[in-house]
This record gives structure tokens, sequence and C-alpha cells, in this order.
């Protein structure tokens, strides 16, 4: 088998005209949206801009009034052409959209007392009874060790902490192996380092051929991951771009109505987004200077 | 449709492409970074100890079966030995005749009386925990079970509507065509009003099944108060549960019944893992969960009504046994659903001996058995889990 030569930049999931009403309300309108292998893609917003819903209709949950989403059919090594068919995510079976992409939810429960291992192994279901489900061990052991629980494998999920249960479902999601990764807000339950890590970790599946889309908060974790920033604002996409193209101290101001500045880090340049942060004295009148000499 | 390759994630990808800034994070620990050939050596890091102990609790199970069986057929008021069972059952099945006239009455009692009782004892106590094991998974509850959330009652409810009406459209089978209705309808009131984004809290849970209970119960009121007395017996002991009055024509009606469901269930069990993770996870990793959730409810309701439709309300196993299995070898369905089955046969078994033989010349009905065991469980249950530690296990 010839290894294909890699596209890189081809569209794998898009949305076109995606509109979603919930409840009579307008929740997306009219959304355009690519996916490209290679690359991670953020979702920013405001709350409430309609980032969970886009995430719902791109994994497939949610069913758009209006508009399309379709995703990349053959796989890269079996069709060797540079451009592959897209098909509709509405007609596919579970089955065949799991082979194709791994979504990561906000919530990481499990009802029963399985362990981590066992959680980890369940992101294998969509190879079971295929060639793969032979690398099942090696692919779970890798697939802990990136999400770094590999010392939680013996470990009941019920009684883990919220971010060590986030990092073990974000696990799942590299042992399902897919072309296409949705993750959701991966990183609120994480500290500082897992933040960084699993981050890292997505992106380095984007170069190694996947797609890779995660929404998050921390605007400047996005910048310095992003290859492509989406911001959504009511619903809408106000803006796509390079991270410097997006994440203007002006835009951002408007769109999450706080000023925010953006500035360059002394070491490696990536941008940091900061809200603008006023005490409430500081509209106030400065403060009268106290005389420190004492009277004598 | 073309086939669809993994973007893997060990050994070498399909389509790898240099960056090697991106790369470094993923490679950081040492584990990750030990090419393929090593990844195959080291075994997979930590093997849940639960099974380990799988081989030998399935064995126990199987030992404890076949010996509570052979001591269940052999207790009574007429008392025979195993050795004597097992000659009787080899006479029985060769056709070959007693040597003497005790012989020849010892065989009858076994035959006729006996052996078709412990053999529903067994389907029945498979039945029941194996339903409550399906239903604990399709709810993604520890705490639903037939008995408590009111399928059982909804099943003796339209039974006892059977015995009062004289219904026989079905001739022999109208029994469990009409308990299958009543479970079918009583398990779809309780799916559709108590679960929330695929789960269920406990509390939901437990009131539904009050209110379910409550209209089971007032139609079994009602059947009692406009049946004839003949009737009314026959409801009491519906209400009470038990094997007393077993046959082999019962037995040749459930068997089929049960054995397909259970070998149905099996079908599911991976299935059921899956939706531990809630209903939209397991949609992501390829499971077609309303057809999940029909096939378990009608499994559930056709389970328990083969079982209650000839031993009555027998509550609590479909709670008990699956726990106990769970504790043991945790939660994974493919093996707790025949443990389970396994382990609901014997507890029958031992239970219909003791219902039998605790009280001379008495047949306690052995729903008063379970409920009297089940009960207090049922509270250590609770109070387990208001100690919060960590969920249900």
């Amino acid at each position: 088998m010839s290894t294909a030569p890699l596209s890189p930049g081809e569209v794998t999931l898009e949305a076109r005209g995606v509109t979603v009403h919930l409840g009579g309300t307008p929740i997306l309108t009219e959304v355009d949206l690519d996916l490209r292998r290679g690359e991670v893609t953020v979702l920013v917003g405001p709350n409430g801009a309609g980032k969970s819903t886009l995430f719902g209709v791109l994994a497939g949950d949610i069913a758009p009034r209006a508009g399309t989403v379709r995703i990349i059919a053959g796989s890269p090594a079996a069709g060797g052409s540079a451009s592959r068919e897209l098909a509709d995510v509405s007609a596919l079976r579970p089955k065949e959209l799991s082979r194709r992409r791994a979504v990561q939810m906000q919530d990481s429960r499990l009802a029963f007392s399985f362990t981590a291992r066992d959680a980890v192994e369940m992101g294998r279901a969509p190879w079971v009874g295929t060639p793969e489900e032979e690398r099942d061990d090696e692919v779970i052991a890798a697939a802990l060790a990136a999400g770094e629980v590999t010392h939680l494998a013996a470990r009941q999920v019920p009684s883990l902490s919220g971010g060590e249960r986030s990092r073990v479902a974000f696990a799942r999601l590299l042992a399902q192996e897919t072309e296409i990764l949705l993750l959701d807000e991966p990183t609120a339950a994480l500290d500082i380092r897992h933040q960084e890590h699993v981050i890292a970790a997505a992106r380095a599946r984007a170069r190694a051929g996947a797609t890779v889309m995660v929404i998050v908060h921390d605007l400047s974790l996005a910048a310095a991951y992003a290859d492509r920033i989406v911001l959504l604002e009511d619903g809408r996409v106000r803006a796509v771009g390079s991270p410097a193209e997006v994440l203007t101290a002006e835009l951002l101001s408007e769109v999450y109505q706080h000023p925010v500045t953006v500035l360059t880090a002394p070491e490696g340049g990536e941008l940091l987004i900061v809200p603008v942060r006023r005490r409430p004295d500081a509209d106030a009148p400065a403060p009268l200077e106290i005389p420190m000499e004492l009277p004598a | 449709m073309s086939a669809v390759a993994p973007v893997r994630l060990t050994g070498t990808s399909p389509a790898p492409q240099a960056d090697p800034a991106g790369t470094v994070a993923v490679h950081e620990s040492p584990e990750q970074a030990a090419p393929a050939p090593a990844a195959a050596g080291h075994e997979a890091p930590v093997m849940d100890v639960r099974l380990r102990r799988v081989p030998w609790l399935l064995a126990a199970l199987v030992l404890g079966l076949v010996l509570a069986a052979l001591v269940s057929v052999g207790t009574g008021q007429y008392s025979i030995s195993p050795a004597e069972v097992v000659a009787g059952l080899r006479r029985a099945l060769t056709g070959a005749a007693a040597p003497d006239r005790a012989t020849q009455m010892a065989d009858a009692a076994l035959v006729t009386v006996r052996l078709p009782r412990v053999l529903m004892a067994l389907l029945v106590g498979a039945a029941l925990a194996c339903g409550g094991a399906l239903m604990q998974g399709v709810f993604g509850n520890p705490l639903a079970e037939p008995g408590i959330v009111g399928v059982s009652s909804g099943a003796a409810a339209a039974a006892c509507i059977v015995i009062v009406f004289g219904l026989t459209f079905l001739g022999e089978w109208t029994m469990v065509a009409g308990a299958f209705v009543g479970g079918l309808v009583a398990t779809a009131v309780v799916y559709t009003t108590a679960r929330q984004d695929g789960r269920t809290e406990v509390v939901t849970l437990v009131l539904t099944g009050i209110a379910v209970n409550a209209v089971g119960g007032a139609v079994i009121a009602l059947m009692t108060f406009l049946g004839d007395s003949s009737a009314r017996e026959e409801i009491v002991f519906w209400q009470l549960g038990s094997l007393n009055g077993s046959r082999w024509d019962h037995v040749w009606i459930v068997t089929p019944v049960v054995l397909v469901c259970l070998a149905a269930s099996l079908l599911s069990a991976r299935s059921l893992d899956l939706l531990a993770l809630g209903e939209k996870p397991a949609r992501h990793l390829g499971v077609d969960v309303e057809r999940l959730r029909l096939s378990v409810v009608v499994l559930v309701a056709l389970l328990t009504s083969a079982a209650v439709a000839f031993a009555g309300i027998i509550s609590f196993v479909g709670l008990v046994v699956p726990h106990l299995i769970r504790m043991m070898v945790g939660p994974g369905h493919r093996v707790l659903l025949p443990a389970s089955m396994l382990g609901g046969a014997l507890l029958l078994a031992v239970a219909d001996t003791v219902a039998r033989t605790a009280v001379p010349y008495a047949d306690l009905p052995i729903g008063l058995l379970t409920a009297l065991v089940g009960g207090p469980f049922f509270f250590y249950l609770i109070r387990r889990t208001r100690r919060g530690a960590g969920g249900w296990s």
C-alpha cells in the first residue's frame, strides 16, 4: 500500500448555511465553517454565542433546521487522491460516523464503576471486528500516556476528580483514532500544566494528519495553539482567520463587551489576551496622600 | 463507500507530517516515546484486579447452581439423597423402570413435582436477575429494578385481569401474553417519565416506581374486588409470589421465552457498557442508542412477564444479584449479564428450598423471603449512595 501524499488544508468537515432554532429562538443563523486537515480550529465567543450548539451540529447530535454538514467519506490512505468526497452527516449511521470523528463532551461522567482503562478502551469500540482491533492494547497504553492518566488506569472513574475524569475522556478520544477530533472545553477543569498538555497533544494529532476543532474560553490558550480561530457572536460567524487576524483588542472588546488588551509575550511572541481590570474605586479621584512623617 | 482507516496514535500513521515543534508534547512521556515493538511488548499497564476473579466466580456459580439444584430436588417432605436423585434422573431420561415401590414413589415426586419446580426457580431467577441488570444498564442507574420501578406489578396487574375475566384467547399463553403487555406498558411509562438526558436520578426513579406500583396495586385491588373467591385466591398467590404448583407445561412455556431473551441480552452487552458514558457519548462511539433502548426495554418486559406469569411477584432479585456481581467483578456487561443469570438462578433455587423447608408442612411464599432479604439490602444501597463515595458502584 503506497502512502498517499498528504494534502494539507483539505476540508474534512464542512458546514453550510447552518441555522438552528431552539424553542423558537434562533441560536445559529447561516453559519458556514470549514475544518481542514492538519489544522487546529478553535471556536471562541461569549456565553450564548452558539458555540456548543454549533459543536453539536458538527458532531451530528443536533439536526439543523436549515443547511448541511458534510464529513469526509474515504480514508486518507485508501483513496490516494488529493480530494475525497464528502458525505452528509445525517445520512451516515452512528457506526460509520464513529470511525470518522471522535467527540469529547464537557460532561465526562460514567454511570458505573468502570476503571479508567475500561473507559479508555471504550474508545476502541468503533474498530471492533476490524483488523485494527489487534492494536487495542498498544493504542490504549499510548492514549493513557498521552492523557497523562497511565497511573490512574486501575482507578474507578467515579472516584476521580473532575480534571482527572476530563483527561480520561481525552485519552478515550485519542484511542478512537479518528481523522476528525471535536473537543468541547477539554481544558475547563484542568490545571495550567494539563491545559497546555491537552491542547498541545491535540495539536500534535493535527500535525499527524487529523482535523481538530476545540472550544476554549481562554483566549491566550486559543492564540497559542490555534491555526485558525472562529469567533462566534449571536449565532453568526463574526470573524475567521489566524490568531493575529481575529484576536485584536478592538474586535474582542466589541464582541465580549468588555475592554480587552492584547499583548505580545516577552518570550515566544505569542499573543496574550487580558481583560482590562478596573477596581471598583478606579474611577474615584486619586486617594489623598497621607503624609508619612510623624509629628515630632 | 470506501473503507475508513484510523489516523493512528501509535506506530506509523498513514499520513505523517513533520512538525517537530508540535509533536514534542505527546512524546514527552517515556512510554509514548517508545517505538511500536516496545509498546507491543509491555503489557497493558494495569489490569482491573476485579477481572481476575471472573473465572473463579463463574466456576463457583456453576458449581453452586448444580449443588443447589440437586439438594433442592431432593429436599422436601419426602427426602431423597443426591445419589438417588441422580439415579432417578437417569431412569427418567432413559425410561428405565424403578426397582421397587419406594423408588417408584420417589421418582414420581421427583419428576412430576420437584423437577418442574426447581427448573422454574432456575428460569425465573435467571430472568429476574438478567432483567434487573439490563434495566440498570439502560437507565444508567443501579437502583432500577423491575420490582421497584413497577414493571412486575404492571405485569401482575395484567395477569390478574386475565384471571378474573377468565381470558383464554391465546390458550396456555394468554397469561404470559397478558403479563407481557402489562409489563411493557409499565416499562414504557417509567422509561418515558423518569429519564432526563439519558440518565435517571435516583429520586425520580423511585418516585416513578411508587406511582406505577400504586396504579398497578389499584388494578390488582379492583380485580380482587371483582373476582370470585377462586380468582381471589389466585390473585393473592400472585402478590405473594410462589413457585408452588409449578407444572411441566409452565416450564415448556417459560423456557423458550427466557432462553431466547437471555441469549439476546448478551448481544447488547458491549453497547450497554458504552451507554454508561451517557447517550450522546455512546452514539459518538457508534451505538444506535434508539434501537438499543427499544430492544432492551422489550427484553426486560419479556423476561419480567415470563417470570411473573406463573411465579407471581418476586422482588429484589434483579437488584441484589447484579449489585453483588458488580462488587465482585466490576460493571462490564459482558461478565455482569451471564454472571447475574447464574447468580439469580442460584439465589432462587436456594430461596425456594428454604421456602419449602423452613416451616414444616408449610410452603412459604418465596416473594416474602426475597423481600425479607432484599428490603434491608435496599436500605443499605441507599445509605451507601448518600455517603457519596463517588457514585454507584
